[in-house]
């Protein structure tokens, strides 16, 4: 996984600056004010984290990004020389595992049929939270310069598909409470699912900078940050809000 | 440009690592008795080697086992609490246990937002011979019966463990008489004991315990140890001072439909049901305490005597069975070493043959009456 990550970007780099060599000459052809459509494609790095983290989490022992691809239309509407909004569309996976050690964490043993055990575990968790989802940016854009874009704004995202599950071992669960009955699981992991509990729509703000190398051809970084739990009002199993912040890098082609 | 580009891929992403860090670690939230130091208690204690009584997760009553006669108008249990704990009344402090009087003790976390409540009993009691399983108490959980004995108006509650804590997790909403094992009316007088082995579900499945015999023995069941090592989990036998011969009793039975495999596979062929009996020696050559477990009780070398049931299958009268206590080991019997209660007994009933390997059949219900164990 970390070496598919590494050739995405290393690939993404290389054509950048393949990008940059042949285009020396050709910005300042870029039109300002104008209304145009830009298409773009991109990788996702980030996490679905509590914030701050809270201190049930004892060590994170290990993270990976999903391949979170993403691709997107976006229409810049010029509202004066330097200004303009731009609405988009875009689809995008916003996945990651996590290994984590946690104590006194809330968690909900369960299998495929309904068999659960709820409580408060301490000890080793492995979780993959993993989202497909359709996503309405609407942001203001600004125009620096004739290479340099930023812009700012909001996104609503509708989720595809949602998934988050993983196993817990070495360690032991208190059930319903931290008085319960203590069970003890060894490195045999058990499951748990808690895909069905997320909820389908995600709000956030969303910032990000483009740059011109060419004078249809750019390179692009975004953050979006969400701002609602990833699960629903009347999940308590985890005690805390999860939000995902996914920073995207990529490239763009800009129709004029 | 390419550096840019990386800059900022790097730069966000740490941003919000250091937004945030790992916080500094909560309080232990858990409030429990782990074991009782009984060191003050030695010459008293039915097992002097077990001055280090593990208390198991699920316990409410502590009842310290010490010989007929003994003093216990001022005793001073102490106890070994979770990691910051803290008991009140303060531990060591000197109660008067006496007449049978138990001390209620309330153990607060070390985050102060979670209490267990303990009551610590000093007994004196020797395991009756004789069972007509007519009693039993619903936890503070409400969920299984803990089936007792009672002896002169009081529940022996530690006596019969039974693997119905493992049940609760893999059928969290069975009522009592749905575990495997229960009190039921229909005995050969007043009530019996049922035997009925369930599925453990998909959860049981998974943890590679596809079936939940009905089981019942003299001893413990520490639910720890239900899920990562069950057979390790029924620690058989209680300090006991005669010698058994013989196990008498009444049973009903009847197979399940389909036997299944401890993978949980189909199988052909019929169920069948289990008893057996032991003593065993309690103490090790170097004074330590000794418990056997679903994994040694037929070949331990601590073993003095032992039988089992032989020849059963299915009745759906009350019958009656038989078995005679053989010696094992070529061990003799140290008539010193039983008057010190250096040897404990069980009697293990379970409604599965290999119930110990989670093969058998779902349905299989074993009932019991009017058991004697003859003692010379």
């Amino acid at each position: 996984m970390m070496k598919k990550r590494f050739s995405i970007i290393v690939g993404l780099t290389l054509i950048a600056a393949l990008a940059y060599a042949e285009g020396e000459r050709a910005p300042q052809s870029q039109p300002e004010g104008e209304s145009y459509f830009t298409a773009k494609l991109g990788y996702g790095v980030g996490g679905t984290s509590p914030l701050p983290i809270p201190a049930e989490i004892r060590e994170i022992k290990g993270f990976k990004p999903l391949c979170n691809l993403s691709v997107q239309g976006l229409y810049r509407i010029a509202l004066s020389e330097r200004w303009g909004i731009q609405p988009g569309l875009r689809v995008e996976r916003k996945g990651m595992t996590s290994d984590a050690n946690v104590k006194n964490y809330g968690m909900t043993i369960t299998d495929d049929e309904g068999g659960t055990v709820s409580g408060r575990w301490t000890g080793d968790v492995r979780m993959t939270a993993d989202m497909i989802q359709l996503t309405l940016p609407f942001s203001a854009a600004y125009r620096c310069s004739s290479r340099w874009d930023l812009h700012a704004g909001l996104y609503m995202g509708f989720l595809l598909r949602h998934k988050f599950y993983g196993e817990v071992s070495n360690g032991y669960l208190r059930e319903g409470d931290p008085t319960g009955a203590k069970i003890e699981i060894d490195d045999q992991p058990q499951t748990f699912d808690f895909s069905e509990d997320m909820r389908n729509l995600q709000i956030g703000l969303t910032a990000g900078l483009d740059y011109r190398i060419y004078s249809r051809l750019g390179v692009f970084a975004d953050l979006n940050w969400g701002l609602n739990n990833i699960f629903v009002k009347d999940f308590t199993t985890i005690t805390f809000n999860m939000y995902p912040i996914y920073a995207t890098i990529g490239l763009s082609y800009s129709l004029k | 440009m390419a550096t840019w580009t990386k800059r900022v891929a790097v730069l966000l992403p740490a941003a919000c690592l250091l937004a945030s860090c790992i916080q500094d670690e909560p309080l232990n939230a858990e409030a429990d008795i782990l074991s009782c130091d009984l060191s003050s208690d030695k010459d008293i204690l039915v097992v002097q080697a077990d001055t280090a009584m593990a208390i198991t997760s699920t316990t409410e009553k502590i009842d310290i086992n010490v010989q007929l006669g003994a003093d216990l108008h001022a005793r001073a249990p102490k106890f070994h609490l979770t990691e910051g704990a803290t008991i009140s009344p303060a531990n060591g402090s000197v109660h008067d246990f006496s007449e049978g009087k138990s001390v209620r003790y309330e153990v607060t976390s070390q985050d102060g937002k979670w209490k267990r409540t303990y009551y610590v009993s000093y007994v004196s009691y020797e395991l009756t011979t004789s069972y007509h399983f007519e009693d039993y108490v619903l936890p503070s959980n409400g969920k299984y019966q803990l089936i007792c004995e009672q002896v002169d108006g009081r529940l022996m509650l530690n006596w019969w463990g039974t693997g119905n804590p493992g049940y609760s997790l893999a059928n969290s909403l069975a009522t009592p008489t749905e575990y495997p094992t229960a009190i039921v009316p229909g005995g050969r007088s007043g009530n019996c004991l049922q035997l009925i082995t369930r599925s453990a579900g998909v959860f049981g499945k998974m943890a590679g315990m596809p079936i939940a015999p009905g089981n019942l023995f003299l001893g413990s069941f520490n639910v720890s140890d239900a899920l990562r090592a069950p057979l390790e989990a029924t620690h058989f036998g209680i300090p006991f001072r005669q010698i058994p011969t013989t196990i008498k009793g009444y049973y009903k039975f009847k197979s399940g439909d389909q036997m299944t495999d401890g993978k949980g596979n189909e199988i052909a062929g019929k169920d069948d049901f289990n008893i057996y009996a032991m003593l065993y020696e309690n103490t090790d050559e170097d004074g330590n305490h000794v418990v056997l477990d679903g994994t040694n009780s037929n070949d331990s070398p601590y073993l003095v005597l032992y039988g089992k049931i032989e020849g059963q299958g299915e009745a759906d009268e009350w019958t009656p069975f038989s078995f005679d206590m053989k010696a094992m080991n070529g061990k003799v019997i140290d008539t010193e070493k039983l008057a010190r209660f250096g040897y404990s007994f069980s009697i293990v009933f379970s409604s599965s043959l290999k119930g110990d390997l989670f093969t058998g059949a779902v349905g299989s219900t074993l009932m019991i009456d009017d058991v004697e164990v003859e003692c010379k």
